[in-house]
């Protein structure tokens, strides 16, 4: 009896684990394909009624709740409070989505928001959006390929741990 | 606003020590002690103990990021002329170094000099010119800078507009509205239309083309090419009102360029301290109506 219990308890586990590391990759792929849509709604924004960063930044995060929206509510609440510094913006996008570079680079490129003239800032968005094209991409492929089969192997070393515990 | 706008160490001093309902002006030098005016008379003010207040560059460059709400791109066309046009109609003058691209003024940096300017509107201020509501006529206000030219024009056009005159303001820099999301925050009057941010020439075709006005209204005239858009307005049978910059009206009328408007205006106010009206001359009648007010 026991036995069965411990293998039902590991079975869930792994199969948890499993589904947290495809989550992960789903989170990740999510967050660049949402930076790259926060980019290009800046884009429009800027350039056609040129409304200010709060207001684009606002409308953008309206009916979201996702790690994005996360970051960019608290990058909303420094623009609010008056001063950015770069450290504020580090602070406000630390998530454990992000490796030291991405961090780097997504805290960066806030940073830089609302700095310069338009043709400038224009010129910004569009290197910031390459350089996060490929990471972008990356990540999607891996959520294709590691998203759906974490879970699958979490649920088949789970299914194993319950055998071998029976 | 000027609270939000000003960093926390400012704030402090001039809402502690400064009478904030006669403030008028705050200036913020880069290494320069913090001054500001209280209608028109600048002192700088000092602490309990009796210290003043050095401006840094992070004071400078936190209120030209709250005065842009961190959007130098939606402002740099204000930027480039000097100013920055904040909500309450709080407008900043700035001064720093010009960046020329194409031969022409791109946009400004190293920006250390800010004049931040407080409008007030001050009811009855222009109870001299009823005269003028009553026979109106193209009027022009003049007076040398800050002496409250912006504030006695706010208060004619919300008369004018009182007796039933539509107006439209051409407000280039949002000084007489001080307006919130394009809704003016000064009353101006219950037929009195805006149009903001609209650079003097294209504003005044779409007003004549597109508002059917009485009467135009703007704050500083300035340079030959406006005098001719005002000389287009009053052809086609809208009446103006503005202000100029200038000593008094004879040095104006003696000018080259500005010598033009005499054939325009019919009315001419002079301001002297604190927007005291001190003259005004109907050229019709060829006469003072009012001196020494």
């Amino acid at each position: 009896m026991f036995n069965v219990a411990l293998g039902a308890i590991l079975f869930v586990c792994s199969g948890y684990v499993g589904y947290a590391v495809g989550a992960h990759y789903r989170k990740r792929s999510n967050l660049f394909v949402g930076i790259t849509a926060y980019v290009d709604s800046l884009e429009k924004g800027m350039s056609f009624l040129q409304s200010t960063l709060g207001e684009l930044t606002e409308n953008f995060v309206s009916d979201k709740k996702d790690d994005l929206a996360r970051i960019l509510n608290a990058y909303l609440s420094l623009l609010k409070s008056g001063s950015v510094s770069k450290e504020d913006c580090k602070n406000a996008t630390k998530t454990r989505l992000l490796n030291g570079y991405e961090h780097g680079l997504l805290a960066e490129m806030l940073f830089s928001l609302g700095k310069s003239d338009l043709d400038t800032q224009l010129a910004e968005l569009a290197r910031y959006k390459a350089l996060f094209a490929p990471i972008t991409e990356t990540a999607r492929q891996n959520y294709k390929k590691y998203g759906a089969l974490s879970f699958k192997l979490g649920i088949l070393a789970g299914l194993a741990a319950m055998l071998l515990a029976a | 606003m000027l609270k939000d706008l000003l960093p926390e160490r400012i704030r402090e001093l001039i809402f502690s020590r400064v009478d904030t309902d006669k403030l008028t002006e705050i200036r913020m030098r880069t290494g320069k002690p913090l001054s500001v005016a209280e209608y028109g008379r600048y002192y700088f003010p000092a602490d309990r103990d009796g210290h003043t207040y050095t401006v840094t560059k992070d004071d400078v460059d936190y209120v030209l990021a709250v005065a842009t709400k961190h959007s130098v791109y939606a402002v740099n066309n204000q930027l480039v002329n000097g100013f920055l046009s904040c909500d309450d109609g709080v407008r900043i003058g700035v001064s720093g170094e010009g960046v020329y691209k194409n031969g022409r003024l791109f946009t400004l940096k190293n920006i250390n000099f800010l004049c931040i300017r407080v409008p007030r509107q001050i009811f009855g201020c222009a109870e001299a010119l009823t005269g003028i509501v009553n026979d109106f006529d193209n009027t022009l206000i003049i007076s040398p800078p800050g002496m409250g030219k912006t504030t006695i024009l706010r208060e004619f056009v919300r008369l004018l507009s009182e007796s039933g005159k539509n107006i439209v303001v051409v407000d280039e820099r949002n000084e007489l509205c001080a307006a919130v999301n394009g809704i003016p925050t000064t009353d101006l009057g219950p037929n009195t239309d805006v149009l903001l941010f609209s650079s003097k020439k294209g504003g005044y075709e779409g007003a004549v083309r597109a508002m059917r006005p009485d009467v135009i209204a703007t704050d500083e005239i300035f340079g030959k090419e406006e005098i001719d858009c005002l000389n287009d307005i009053c052809r086609s049978g809208v009446k103006v009102v503005a202000t100029v910059h200038a000593k008094d009206a004879l040095s104006l009328l003696k000018d080259k360029t500005y010598g033009a408007l005499g054939g325009i205006f019919r009315y001419f106010v002079e301001l002297g301290e604190l927007g005291k009206v001190v003259n005004i001359t109907d050229k019709e009648r060829l006469k003072n109506c009012s001196t020494s007010r």
